[in-house]
């Protein structure tokens, strides 16, 4: 039997700081859940798509030795002189939004519905956990995977960038580089919290995905269409959409407005308030349902 | 006292979990005892502060459990459902369990095989626990529950599905725990399970806290409950009727070997007997309570 209390002792519950169980808690998941062979693929794939990518963009696209036959067809695609770097992260934005919903259903949605299903809140909370450690350790695990999706390849892109730039980017790009990642941090909470919320309204994974994507469909198709056309007629409602709002502020950080339209009217014009409103009441919400819920479940688990 | 309960109501809104419990519990094993539906499993959720109460006041150790999560490090709970991953081997559930209580990844580690062996599944600790058949899940939860050396150790139906070899040897550890100081406590609707494990109880029944302490204190308490004593002689009848004449004798049942008095007033017959069977030379054979074990009280408690 377990009988040396001299180490036990030598933790007093009382002392340790709320993120060490929440950072356990954590990395437990997330090696749970990296045995999906299919989140390993999604990430897998979509990095090292981005980083072939950003090579052949940043290899070819380079003033002076671009090729002209690539530089047509990006042409056609939507490119435009400017920063090279900022233009990779647009397109990044253009098509990550349905990956990253996909991701946040895939793992997000599932933290907190198996603990229900496996009746493990107990064991949780008859530790020294506290309902903030248990929230945050399952916080930070969707956010990880988000992250991995919407972060990382915004900083590869840059490290790939600066890699292949003749000259020394490295500091002239920095602003670009935070400016890709702030897209990235909004869409992880935004997609995290509500993945969170709707797990702790489930008992089942699979439910709980299905009630994600189905409450995603409502606030990025239906209500913001319904706000912009119908009842405010003005389109900058379409921003507030939990997937459109992180795309918008991409478009607003990432543009290069001088050199594209020298009559830019500016982000505000632009609906970067209402992208701004979006995050915050679709992370409110999530975290709302989660910490009301999960309360609610502990007493009745 | 380890645990105290102080006047504690709890209710799921309309549904009534227990009702007025006042008990204190001390070191050593205590078993909680009820038939299903009795409220074991919220007094034990309210001792561990997983739940609030919803009146009254639980203190543990010395502190409320549900706002002090200190507390929780010095207990080991195991809940009575199925409560794993399943997709884990029981080595890496009860690693991450401990690490929970701040323990770093190589100590945990040597404590989660440590208590794994402890119950007897150190050959399929690498094995994921859907394998497990239910008398392994059980001693997984055990396993969880000790290994990271807790002061008061709480068990809720721990036995059910266990094989009767592990469930002596279980019940072994938890005596020997019990008397190292470890504060056990065992929830259980088997009495003679428990009755096997210690002498101190708490008898729940639909939600109330019917008795609490030893078994003789709580059929002392029954005083208006008549007492069965037996006694046994090769002259019933003899005996009987000398009995018949004792104060507080309510009825005498004979057979071959012996009497079994009821009486409400026990000690005048264990005070007046010596006399009376040398007075009237009759030889006595044995000489028992017949009802205070724990089926007996439970039976009177409950009606």
């Amino acid at each position: 039997m377990p009988v040396d209390r001299a180490a036990y002792r030598a933790w007093d519950g009382a002392a340790r700081p709320s993120a060490g169980a929440a950072l356990v808690i954590a990395g437990a998941m997330i090696r749970r859940i990296l045995r999906l062979k299919l989140v390993r693929w999604l990430l897998g794939t979509i990095t090292i798509g981005v980083c072939v990518f950003s090579s052949v963009i940043f290899t070819f696209m380079r003033e002076g030795r671009a090729n002209r036959r690539v530089a047509e067809v990006l042409e056609r695609l939507g490119y435009e002189q400017g920063s090279l770097l900022a233009w990779a992260n647009r397109s990044f934005w253009t098509w990550i939004g349905f990956w990253a919903v996909l991701v946040a259903a895939l793992t997000g949605t599932r933290l907190i519905a198996e603990d229900r299903r496996a009746k493990a809140l107990p064991l949780y909370f008859s530790r020294p956990v506290t309902l903030l450690d248990y929230v945050l350790g399952k916080a930070l695990t969707a956010a990880f995977f988000l992250a991995v999706l919407l972060c990382l390849p915004p900083v590869l892109m840059y490290v790939i960038d600066t890699a292949l730039s003749p000259e020394s980017v490295a500091v002239s790009h920095l602003p670009i580089l935070g400016r890709s990642l702030l897209p990235g941090l909004v869409a992880v909470a935004v997609l995290g919290s509500l993945a969170l919320g709707v797990s702790a309204l489930c008992e089942k994974p699979s439910h709980a995905a299905f009630l994600f994507l189905g409450l995603l469909f409502v606030a990025h198709v239906m209500l913001p269409r319904m706000l912009a056309e119908h009842i405010f007629d003005n389109n900058d409602w379409l921003a507030i959409s939990p997937v459109h709002c992180a795309h918008r502020f991409a478009i607003e950080l990432l543009e290069v407005p001088a050199q594209v339209d020298p009559d830019y009217p500016g982000m505000r014009a632009l609906g970067f308030r209402w992208a701004a409103i979006g995050a915050t009441l679709w992370t409110a919400l999530g975290f709302g349902l989660l910490v009301s819920r999960i309360r609610t479940v502990e007493v009745v688990g | 006292m380890i645990a105290r309960f102080r006047h504690v109501a709890k209710w799921y809104g309309a549904v009534i979990g227990l009702v007025d419990a006042d008990v204190e519990i001390g070191p050593g094993v205590t078993g909680l005892l009820g038939p299903n539906g009795a409220g074991k499993s919220t007094f034990l959720k309210l001792l561990t502060g997983q739940l609030r109460p919803s009146q009254g006041e639980v203190r543990l150790l010395g502190a409320n459990p549900y706002t002090t999560a200190a507390v929780h490090g010095r207990i080991g709970f195991a809940p009575e459902p199925d409560a794993f991953y399943e997709d884990w081997t029981g080595r890496a559930f009860v690693t991450f369990l401990v690490r929970l209580h701040g323990f770093g990844r190589a100590e945990a580690a040597r404590r989660a095989d440590e208590a794994l062996d402890a119950v007897g599944l150190s050959d399929v600790a690498g094995r994921k626990i859907r394998t497990y058949s239910k008398g392994m899940r059980q001693r997984v939860k055990i396993a969880q529950a000790l290994a990271h050396d807790p002061e008061v150790l709480v068990l809720d139906e721990p036995l059910t599905g266990m094989d009767p070899l592990w469930r002596r040897r279980l019940m072994d550890l938890l005596k020997k725990l019990g008397a190292r100081g470890v504060t056990v406590i065992v929830s259980s609707h088997i009495l003679h399970e428990v009755e096997a494990m210690t002498d101190t109880f708490i008898l729940l029944f639909q939600g109330r806290v019917r008795a609490s302490g030893s078994r003789g204190e709580i059929r002392a308490f029954l005083s208006d409950v008549p007492h069965r004593i037996r006694v046994g002689t090769p002259r019933p009848k003899d005996l009987a009727r000398a009995l018949l004449d004792l104060p507080g004798t309510l009825a005498v049942r004979l057979d071959d070997e012996g009497v079994s008095v009821e009486t409400t007033a026990p000690d005048t017959l264990f005070d007046t007997l010596p006399a009376l069977v040398l007075d009237r030379e009759l030889p006595v054979t044995e000489l028992r309570e017949a009802d205070t074990d724990l089926d007996a009280i439970f039976g009177y408690l409950v009606g």
